[in-house]
């Protein structure tokens, strides 16, 4: 049991920094038109090096939560790689 | 030097574009340069106001824009200052008057006259922004160090990134340093780290800000008012000098006093 809680020990300070944040995390993201679509092929690609994935299959999204942003991804594996294909 | 415009900005209303661009205007004059004040707040015009001409205008920005006058005749000089000019915004118009290419149009004719033309923009990011920003060389992005401020700035310097705007520059205004210190507020520190862009001024909370509006006599000429002193500062960056930041602590603390006189021994 935690007798002091994280956000009982911060000061308005912290929390403006920690919330202004997060909120950029989402602004930026939803006014650049193209960034998940781009992040996606970005991953994709180094991905491949290693594994054969299913594009198709392949699930990425931004979660904002209490304290911090997530990007989660969930990428099927088709087969992995015998040897990692260096450019 | 080559003639500069400069544009004044912020996204969220009320955080003092304004004020600031009617000081930095008289602070550049001061130091000798021809200035020119442009209010793009059509609508809703202000800058007349801060410094002191309300009452000298007879055509404004949008007659300039329409024909009804040449540039010249809607130039009013300054009370005190013979090598600093405002161009006024229309109180009546409809904010859509001045298109960009008209802004763009005047600005061009103003640097032949003058080595500073400073547009003072209005709030948003609708087409009275992106008026004030066509024709504009450099960027002052003002923000408090407040969330919803700092967050608004964000998206400007963002759409400001995206209009090829290479000269991006921030002022943080209204910094109380009392409140940073008891950990109420942001501090300089921690909105230069949220926005990382250059800093190009750092202006306190002054109630002699609120006085010299009320008599129309801009800040930086009460050489006793640290915001006036802050704005100067800022004058002196853009023409080039190493002005350090002053740190900004409120009064110092037993705590910081002792960890001090401790690190001396
Ligand atoms: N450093 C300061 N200290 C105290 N008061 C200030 C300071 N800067 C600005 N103010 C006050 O804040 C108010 C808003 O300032 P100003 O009109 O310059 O903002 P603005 O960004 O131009 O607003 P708008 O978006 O409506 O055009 C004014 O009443 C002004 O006196
Ligand atoms: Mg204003």
């Amino acid at each position: 049991m935690r007798l002091f809680g994280k956000a009982g020990l911060r000061n308005p300070r912290d929390i403006a920094k920690e919330r202004l944040k997060l909120m950029l995390i989402q602004d930026r993201i939803q006014v650049s038109p193209g960034f998940m679509e781009e992040l996606r092929e970005a991953l994709l690609s180094s991905l491949g090096k290693y594994l054969d994935v299913d594009r198709e299959g392949t699930e990425l999204s931004l979660e904002v939560g209490e304290n911090r942003g997530k990007l989660v991804a969930s990428v099927p594996i088709k087969s992995v790689k015998r040897r990692v294909e260096h450019d | 030097m080559e003639p500069r415009v400069i544009t004044i900005t912020s996204g969220k209303g009320g955080v003092g574009k304004t004020t600031i661009t009617a000081n930095l205007a008289t602070a550049l004059a001061l130091a000798g340069h021809q200035v020119v004040a442009v209010d793009a707040d059509i609508g809703l015009r202000n800058l007349d106001v801060m410094m002191g001409l309300e009452n000298r205008i007879v055509y404004d920005l949008v007659d300039v824009a329409e024909g009804r006058c040449r540039l010249r005749q809607a130039l009013i000089r300054d009370k005190r200052l013979s090598n600093l000019f405002l161009l006024p915004a229309a109180q009546t118009k409809d904010k859509t008057a001045v298109q960009p290419a008209d802004m763009v149009k005047i600005c061009e004719e103003l640097r032949s006259e003058f080595s500073f033309v400073l547009v003072d923009s209005p709030a948003g990011i609708e087409h009275g922004f992106r008026t004030a920003l066509a024709p504009a060389d450099e960027v002052i992005v003002v923000t408090t160090p407040e969330v919803a401020a700092v967050r608004d700035a964000d998206r400007v310097i963002g759409l400001l990134e995206a209009a090829g705007k290479e000269s991006v520059e921030l002022a943080i205004n209204r910094v109380k340093p009392e409140m940073v210190e008891r950990g109420d507020m942001l501090s300089v520190e921690d909105v230069l780290e949220i926005l990382s862009i250059p800093l190009i001024g750092v202006i306190p909370e002054d109630p002699e800000v609120i006085v010299a509006t009320n008599k129309g006599v801009p800040v930086v000429l009460n050489n006793l008012s640290p915001s006036g002193q802050a704005i100067k500062d800022m004058a002196r960056r853009l023409l080039g000098e190493e002005v350090p930041f002053p740190t900004l602590k409120g009064k110092e603390s037993i705590f910081n006093l002792l960890s001090r006189w401790l690190r001396r021994k």
